[in-house]
């Protein structure tokens, strides 16, 4: 299986043509101004300019990031730090290059007019949480309350709380909040458990690649890495285009888009890339929140053992 | 000219403003009155446009409603197998072109203790049937809206309508939670129906309003389902708009749609270009569904009639304006026209060429035209005057010219050459006549009766002009006639007076003063007939002595009269000062006479001077008392010096 990969992974970084090497990535998501550096850098040539051939492959449902990274039709994935120490732990050689999203924006919302003013108040209510890793920062604040709700599956959509049939939805701030906003719930009519806030601040979207692609190629993974920052950059530079080009990735994806919407998320997703406003710490992710994220899962039963820091952190941003 | 423009510019403007005015005020009133009728009337149009949509669209989807209701009455009921549920579901879609695909779904081991997932759906695909398990562990059917949501709520739902990528269409999925009541009701699934929503495109796409008004509908979350613009359909949201067009208003009214509510509001755009527009959005909801037709109108083509409307009726006022300006600028003409006329007529009988000045008679009875009358009796009234003016005016010149000669004539025979008997030296004789402005009848005379009597007289005609002056001639002519060498003055005076009364049929008189000098021995006999006694200046004594002598005046009484005489006796250097009443009866600025006591102090004090330089004096003084005061009468002086010594010493 190993040498299966090996031989995909070395198959995969070739050199093209054009003298470009050729790599592909897949976001944990489809398109949407959640990874607009990534749209952008490859719009607008960053990838090329910096040698490499890039292909973005649509994720989503269907096309689960991890999966196909570990089925190598893609290169670099972008995942969630909380599945990928996961994975890690039970065995996957991946290896992180770069923290993307470095804040978490998830939280719970409420209704205002239901009364659920602080967590307590959540005991007994119909709590939608997102399957799999997306529900574990949501039970580490159930967990941290000591609440009993009514657990429901949360699909895509927000309909379940717009509909009424739950009293509390998992949102992230850049994308159901502000959807649950322009269904017609005004921001002062909404109660907000925002995660962060309330002490459970897990770093978000990262760049994975497998140990072995990153030993046979780390100047191209870098590569990526860096081109990957500078299209984020562009994009927050130029926050209208980046949110055309994105539209036009989305509709290729027949996938609902609308500007207000996209200008939205990237503005908030800018917020967790540079939450501290210092570009130059983009991508990078700390000991002390890979430590608390590990240690969280662990708590949760979800992992036994914590990945070493520096064996599963190959961040190419370094401080 | 500009006067009269003037008037027809302020009358002009007055009343325009005026009028304008007025008319801005009632066509604004009509205005809004009309904008609400016609707003009222396209809300109530809209309501029936949209009701009609409304209905249609609910018509179809409630069948749906009513098969899918029916189908889970039916799993409820009656006892199922997997057999009859496939049978139902294909008859379902059969039967019902509006029903896309059907599923009926279960909760995991329910039907089939073995399965977790057991939903078979059948939909259509290219005019066939086809059939799809649902569920899977990449298809977990129990977290999809159209399962969670029924059956959280426990209720029938519509779902949120979605794009399915592998029909390519936009649908809605109608689901109807069932129970098991052999175990107490118990939640067991879910039969759901895919509605195609395409065709709600060509419905919603008939309703239309005015030109370019169309329809459209959103979802419970406010997603545009239809829309004329295809790019927003479930794409933007009716708040994504709001957002994107920073306009709260428009989110506001979005959240009334998605509350159900029916309204009929201005909004200014809907759209995401962000262009600004005057719309009008009607919106209705569909009740059992949650989703809400809106119907959008351009204010422009709403408000198209009363825009119309109103600009003829601007276009009818301007014209009445310019009507009414028209009339006002003639009636005004009508009023400045006459009054232009008088003012050039005025000018032209200022000059006095009333020939050059036509005024026509006017043809109007009011103010202006009586002026004119007036006028044209004025120039008439001021020619005839005109006329008599010259005339009298000639005749005046006339008479005064020949008033001038007679004047002349007069004062012709008055001696003016002094001293008049050069070789005589017993005698000074200095007389002065300062003429008023008519001929008056004043005169003095002196002549030598014999060697040496030295007649002198003054006298004082009563009334001016040519009959004071022919008989003053008379008086004059009679006196000397009469003097004869013998007769004493009050016998001369007696004599002229019975000849000048004798025919005086005018009432005239005379004042004479009459005396005759012995200028051996210095007497002098004299008579008065009311003449203001002379008098009398005695050197030695530089006394002053009125020479009173009884006797009326001459000319009136024919008979018995009888004048005094007197006599008196020169010493040398004694002389007699004879003046008319024109000296001390002369009027100051004060209407104060110069009186005799005035006119002797000055004899008094300038008495050594020569009896020329006197007489000369007097007059000057008389003339500097009267001041500004015109000169009514003739003011005559004379003086008599008698010079005995000369002869003495000769």
């Amino acid at each position: 299986m190993i040498t299966a990969l090996v031989v995909l992974a070395s198959a995969a970084l070739v050199y093209g043509e054009t003298g470009l090497k050729q790599a592909s990535f897949v976001p944990q998501w489809l398109p949407q101004a959640q990874f607009a550096g990534y749209y952008v850098a490859l719009d607008k040539g960053i990838y090329k300019k910096r040698g490499i051939d890039l292909k973005i492959i649509t994720g989503g449902p269907e096309n689960p990031a991890a999966a196909l990274h570990d089925n190598g039709t893609a290169d670099f994935a972008s995942m969630w730090l909380l599945s990928a120490i996961q994975a890690r732990a039970n065995g996957k050689k991946l290896v992180n290059i770069a923290q993307i999203l470095r804040r978490t924006s998830q939280m719970l919302i409420t209704r205002k007019n239901s009364g659920i003013g602080e967590p307590q108040a959540l005991n007994g209510k119909k709590v939608s949480l997102w399957a799999g890793d997306y529900s574990i920062q949501g039970m580490a604040f159930l967990n941290k309350y000591d609440l009993k709700v009514q657990l429901v599956n949360q699909s895509e959509t927000v309909n379940l709380f717009m509909s009424g049939a739950v009293d509390a939805v998992s949102a992230m701030l850049y994308n159901e909040y502000h959807t649950i906003v322009n269904s017609g719930l005004d921001p002062e009519e909404l109660a907000v458990f925002s995660f962060y806030e309330h002490g459970l601040d897990f770093p978000e979207d990262g760049l994975y690649v497998s140990e072995d692609k990153l030993a046979a190629d780390s100047a191209l993974c870098c590569a990526f890495v860096q081109a990957s920052i500078e299209g984020w950059l562009y994009a927050f530079a130029h926050p209208d285009e980046a949110v055309e080009i994105v539209m036009k990735y989305m509709k290729m994806a027949h996938i609902p888009s609308n500007k207000a919407h996209q200008k939205w998320m990237l503005s908030k997703i800018r917020d967790l890339i540079i939450p501290d406003n210092n570009t130059a710490k983009i991508g990078i992710l700390t000991q002390a929140d890979y430590q608390r994220t590990a240690a969280m899962l662990k708590v949760g039963g979800l992992t036994e053992t914590i990945p070493q820091f520096d064996s599963f952190y190959k961040g190419c941003v370094k401080k | 000219m500009l006067k009269n423009r003037g008037i027809t510019f302020k009358l002009i403007s007055l009343l325009l403003t005026g009028s304008m005015l007025i008319f801005a005020l009632i066509f604004k009133y009509n205005y809004e009155l009309t904008k609400k009728i016609i707003l009222k009337n396209a809300e109530d149009n809209a309501k029936h446009i949209a009701a009609i949509a409304v209905n249609k669209i609910e018509g179809v989807l409630n069948i749906v409603e009513r098969i899918n209701q029916h189908t889970a009455f039916y799993m409820e009921s009656v006892p199922q197998t997997k057999e009859k549920l496939h049978v139902r579901l294909r008859n379902v879609i059969e039967n019902n072109r509006e029903i896309y695909g059907a599923a009926i779904s279960f909760e995991p081991h329910t039907i089939d203790k073995e399965l977790k997932y057991f939903a078979p759906y059948y939909f259509r695909s290219a005019d066939t049937l086809k059939y799809r398990a649902l569920g899977g562990e990449n298809d977990n059917y129990f977290n999809q809206d159209w399962y969670a949501i029924p059956m959280a709520l426990g209720q029938p739902v519509w779902s949120e309508p979605y794009f399915d990528p592998d029909a390519q269409i936009i649908e809605s999925t109608y689901s109807v939670p069932f129970r098991d009541n052999t175990t107490g009701g118990r939640f067991i699934g879910v039969v759901s129906a895919d509605v195609d929503l395409s065709w709600l495109h060509e419905t919603v796409a008939s309703v239309k309003m005015f030109k370019t008004g169309y329809a459209f509908l959103i979802s419970k979350n406010g997603t545009i389902l239809t829309h004329p613009n295809k790019e927003l359909i479930m794409n933007e949201s009716i708040f994504s708009i709001a957002e994107t067009m920073s306009d709260k208003n428009l989110r506001a009214i979005g959240k009334a749609m998605i509350r159900s509510e029916t309204g009929f509001k201005q909004i200014k755009g809907f759209g995401t270009t962000g262009k600004s527009e005057k719309l009008w959005l009607f919106y209705m909801p569909l009740k059992s569904e949650g989703w809400t037709l809106g119907l959008i109108v351009p204010n422009d083509e709403l408000l198209s009639d009363i825009i119309t409307l109103h600009e003829k009726v601007i276009a009818l006022v301007a014209a009445g304006m310019l009507f009414l300006s028209i009339f006002i600028a003639s009636i005004s003409a009508s009023i400045t026209r006459p009054l232009r006329r008088l003012a050039a007529a005025t000018k032209d009988i200022a000059r006095g060429s009333f020939d050059d000045c036509k005024l026509s008679h006017p043809k109007t009875k009011d103010e202006i035209g009586e002026l004119t009358s007036s006028f044209i009796y004025m120039k008439s009234a001021l020619r005839e005057y005109i006329r008599e003016l010259t005339e009298t005016t000639r005749a005046k010149e006339q008479i005064e010219s020949e008033l001038k000669i007679a004047h002349d004539i007069q004062m012709s025979f008055l001696q003016k050459l002094f001293p008049p008997f050069p070789e005589r030296t017993e005698f000074d004789l200095f007389a002065a006549i300062l003429p008023a402005k008519e001929v008056g009848g004043d005169f003095y005379d002196f002549f030598f009766i014999d060697e040496t009597h030295l007649c002198f007289l003054i006298a004082d005609v009563s009334g001016k002009g040519v009959p004071a002056s022919l008989f003053m001639a008379m008086t004059m002519t009679l006196l000397k006639a009469h003097t004869a060498a013998g007769l004493s003055p009050n016998e001369i005076l007696f004599n002229v007076n019975a000849k000048l009364a004798k025919d005086n049929s005018v009432s005239m008189f005379v004042t004479i003063f009459y005396g005759i000098l012995d200028i051996e021995t210095g007497d002098v006999v004299f008579a008065s007939g009311g003449h203001n006694p002379p008098l009398l200046y005695r050197k030695d004594t530089s006394e002053l002595i009125p020479l009173e002598c009884g006797g009326i005046v001459v000319g009136i009484m024919e008979e018995d009269i009888v004048f005094d005489k007197g006599l008196i006796t020169m010493q040398n250097g004694d002389f007699i000062v004879m003046y008319t009443d024109g000296v001390t009866e002369a009027i100051n600025d004060l209407e104060q006479e110069f009186t005799e006591e005035r006119l002797g102090r000055l004899i008094t004090e300038n008495h050594d001077k020569p009896i020329s330089e006197l007489v000369l004096q007097i007059i000057e003084d008389v003339k500097h008392f009267s001041g500004t005061q015109p000169q009514f009468d003739d003011i005559t002086l004379m003086i008599l010096q008698y010079n005995s010594k000369k002869i003495q010493e000769l």
